[in-house]
């Protein structure tokens, strides 16, 4: 019911209700006045009734105002204005109506309306430029794509595809399903994608540059008709939130037929040499089956014998000479942090298995495919259990002279080379490739062996090529070593727990630490910008367990310690203050003895912060320093450069905390070894032989 | 008591010239033809020096030097590998697995004699 309607039947009803009850009251003034005749009752009826008839006229007309000055015209203004709300591209005037007792409400509507088209008018311009805009850029990005030999694929974060230029839809071969917004999972063999995807966002939260976020990998169609090499890079946002990822695929097939020419290279040059072969056998054999023939013929016969082995040799030399080259060519590699290796199998197994793989030691540069190792090296540890029952391993990739090591150890019996020859023909998964142990030992040139390592644990061993960009070339150059700081407090013997004095070195719990500073003098209010550490727990260095932050020092960081440890200004800006990073380190450190080189100098910048921080940090302190003056004597050099140099310890990213904690965690676990071939076995032992080598430098120094 | 060879190789025309050289130079050659036999062999009578093949039936090289060499009391043993497989890889392999020489064929006899010669001369 409109509102006109509503007005009206309510006027209607006014009315009979004022004539009803003008005719009520009549009647009762004229019972009360005692006139019952009923002839005089019938004509004050009647006047009542006239009364109640002039009131209704008066009614319609006074709906008929309200209808045409303000019923109607609100109505028409109404309409208008919903039609122009509805859509969200209409674009008419409003008309105010003729007439109206509306006051200023009708123009102020068609104001109202006109600014409304104007800016609905501004919003398409602007949805115009931008469209063409991006379609421009579009453009470009297309034109430079074109140009690209390798196919380009870019994905969001769901896999769905964004963009891609012809060498990947001819690449794919799959125009149907490459459309825009498809997802590229459903084109390319998911598992070798995702791996590369998780090995980037796992460097991503380590918080490598971003142009170092890619990863090379191998993976096929999904029809199998293709193999291709590809190399997928991270797309970050402004916070560094993954915002999709880019891919760059090549062709590998004529590769592959590459190597299957160099196979039939090799057989026909291994069946070339059965040629010579036979030639030497035929006359080595007749030379025994007639000891009787003349000298001249004997002569004849062994100067072939002599030819023969002569170029078989020289043909098994062209030959091993021509195949090394191609060794490493056989299958497209990248260079591989061993951290992440092994985080990888720790993770899948202990999703998939409860086999625990714990990452020790100093991680390495590996070169090789990322993706096969992972299923390889999951697969030797399945084996390894299942025959061993060993549920838990060290995992850890070392450097050897050539090439780098991956061992893999477990307490537990050696597994012996025939029964890891048994295991190489069988399949590893086989998402895209049907590949076997063997194959993946092949492509990066190895082979698997099972050792007794001198403590007693087996240990596998994976020998892998070295990586080959991993550090920089030249060292940098050296820097002044930091000046050496005593604390005879903290070498105090008489100050450990008694649970703690008598126990073997071997056998505590320690944190490595190490910090970076603005500069060397706590108390004149240079700051911790960095803190690092790392565990080492029975002789091994957790390097899955560490801690690394970077801290606000808030204050500015001079630049001459720049050159020193690498951080700027921009590097902290947005990191928390040391008084929120030194308590997660303390629950880090928990009840360990704290370890470090040059100890008390970072221990005095931590006591620095006692009061600001909360957190006091009573646990007992090494100091490498000393201990490898108690080793080497107090002549020899003690900075932590040349006391590394002289253990042959290299460690990646040298001068950053984890770097310096890594390095010292290798040293302090070869120092240990030295200390006890030297008699020296428990901490009290270490603490006292400690201080006496920081009083004899200390005196030493003052002279 | 005059010293001996073991020679474990599954080809005949290889092992013809190394029990020659064996022989020429004053020692006495034993012959297995496969990995089994080689330790059915040492098992039987200890040898002073093993000339061991890699690629055999059976059990492999490696398989029966790495046996060997868990074995306390066959801790005298000498070990020279002779084999074709000549990547560094496979050197390295031998020698963790305790040969104490590894000799990429073709090699040239004077070089295994002169080997011989050195493990078993005092």
């Amino acid at each position: 019911m409109t509102n006109r309607q509503l007005i009206a039947v309510l006027c209607a009803a006014i009315a009979l209700l004022v004539y009803l009850s003008g005719a009520v009251a009549v009647r009762r003034a004229m019972t009360a006045a005692g006139i019952a005749d009923p002839a005089l009752l019938a004509d004050g009826m009647l006047a009542a009734g006239a009364a109640g008839a002039a009131g209704g006229l008066a009614m319609l007309v006074l709906f008929l105002l309200l209808d045409r000055w303000l019923l109607r015209p609100a109505a028409v203004l109404g309409r208008q204005a919903r039609r122009l709300a509805q859509s969200r591209l209409a674009d008419h005037a409003i008309e105010a109506p003729p007439h109206h007792r509306l006051g200023p409400l009708p123009d102020a509507t068609v104001a109202l309306a006109q600014s409304l088209r104007e800016a609905r008018r501004d919003m398409v311009r602007a949805m115009e430029t931008a469209t063409t805009e991006v379609a421009r850029q579009k453009e470009w990005l297309e034109a430079i794509l074109l140009d690209f030999s390798d196919g380009v694929v870019v994905c969001g974060p769901n896999h769905q595809i964004l963009l891609y230029n012809p060498n990947a839809a001819r690449l794919l071969q799959s125009p149907e399903s490459l459309g825009l917004g498809r997802s590229l999972l459903n084109l390319l063999t998911r598992e070798p994608l995702l791996h590369a995807l998780e090995r980037l966002e796992y460097r991503r939260a380590e918080g490598v540059a971003a142009a170092d976020l890619v990863s090379p990998f191998v993976c096929a169609t999904v029809d199998s008709r293709a193999m291709l090499h590809g190399r997928m890079s991270l797309i970050l946002g402004p916070v560094r939130e993954v915002n999709g990822y880019a891919v760059t695929l090549t062709d590998i097939r004529a590769e592959i037929a590459d190597l299957t020419r160099m196979n039939v290279l090799r057989r026909t040059l291994s069946t070339g040499l059965r040629g010579p072969a036979a030639n030497l056998r035929a006359a080595a054999e007749t030379l025994t089956g007639f000891p009787g023939m003349s000298p001249e013929q004997r002569a004849a016969f062994e100067q072939v014998i002599l030819a023969e082995g002569t170029e078989i040799a020289r043909q098994i030399e062209v030959l091993s000479s021509e195949y090394r080259g191609h060794e490493l060519l056989r299958w497209p590699m990248g260079d591989i942090y061993g951290a992440d290796l092994v985080n990888c199998v720790s993770r899948i197994l202990r999703e998939d298995c409860e086999i625990a793989v714990i990452a020790v030691g100093i991680p390495q540069w590996l070169r090789g495919d990322s993706y096969s190792l992972v299923l390889l090296i999951k697969e030797v540890l399945l084996r390894v259990h299942r025959a061993t029952g060993a549920a838990t391993f060290d995992a850890e990739t070392r450097l050897a002279p050539r090439q780098a090591y991956v061992d893999l150890s477990w307490a537990g019996p050696v597994i012996p080379v025939g029964a890891i020859e048994s295991w190489m023909e069988d399949e590893l998964d086989a998402s895209f490739t049907h590949l076997t142990m063997r194959d993946v030992l092949d492509r990066h040139g190895s082979d698997l062996w099972c050792l007794e390592r001198s403590d007693g644990r087996a240990v596998m061993r994976l020998p892998l090529p070295l990586a080959v960009t991993s550090e920089p070339v030249a060292p940098p150059a050296p820097l002044p070593p930091r000046p050496e700081f005593y604390d005879f407090g903290l070498t105090d013997a008489q100050s450990l727990p008694a649970s703690l004095a008598e126990r073997r070195l071997r056998d505590l719990d320690y944190v490595v630490f190490d910090t970076e500073t603005t500069g060397l003098k706590p108390s004149d209010g240079d700051e911790i910008i960095s803190l690092a550490g790392i565990r080492v727990v029975n002789g091994r260095i957790l390097s899955g367990e560490r801690f690394e932050r970077l801290i606000n020092p808030q204050r500015k960081i001079p630049r001459s310690s720049i050159r020193f440890h690498g951080i700027t200004d921009d590097m902290v800006a947005d990191r928390p203050p040391i008084e929120v990073v030194l308590p997660q380190f303390k629950t880090f450190v928990g009840d360990a003895v704290l370890v470090a080189h040059n100890a008390a100098f970072d221990i005095a910048f931590l006591k620095m912060k006692e009061t600001a921080s909360g957190v006091a940090f009573r646990n007992p302190v090494i100091d490498t320093l000393l201990l490898s003056v108690l080793v080497d004597g107090d002549e020899a050099a003690h900075s932590l450069d040349a006391v590394l140099g002289r253990f042959g310890i290299s460690v990646p990213n040298r001068h950053t905390a984890i770097g310096d904690s890594m390095a010292t965690a290798e040293l302090f676990v070869r120092l240990i070894e030295r200390l006890e071939s030297q008699g020296v076995h428990t901490l009290a032992q270490v603490m006292a032989a400690s201080n006496m080598a920081a009083e004899m430098r200390h005196a030493g120094a003052s002279f | 008591m005059t010293r001996s060879v073991l020679i474990v190789d599954d080809e005949p025309n290889i092992v013809i010239s190394l029990e020659f050289l064996v022989k020429q130079a004053g020692y006495e050659a034993r012959i297995a033809r496969d990995g089994e036999a080689a330790l059915a062999a040492v098992a039987e009578r200890l040898p002073d020096l093993i000339l061991l093949d890699v690629m055999m039936p059976k059990r492999d090289g490696y398989d029966v030097c790495q046996t060997i060499r868990a074995n306390p009391d066959w801790r005298g043993v000498r070990i020279v590998m002779l084999t074709a497989r000549g990547r560094e890889i496979d050197r390295e392999k031998g020698y963790a697995l305790g040969v104490d020489d590894y000799v990429t064929k073709p090699f040239s006899t004077r070089e295994v004699a002169e080997l011989i010669k050195h493990y078993l001369e005092p």
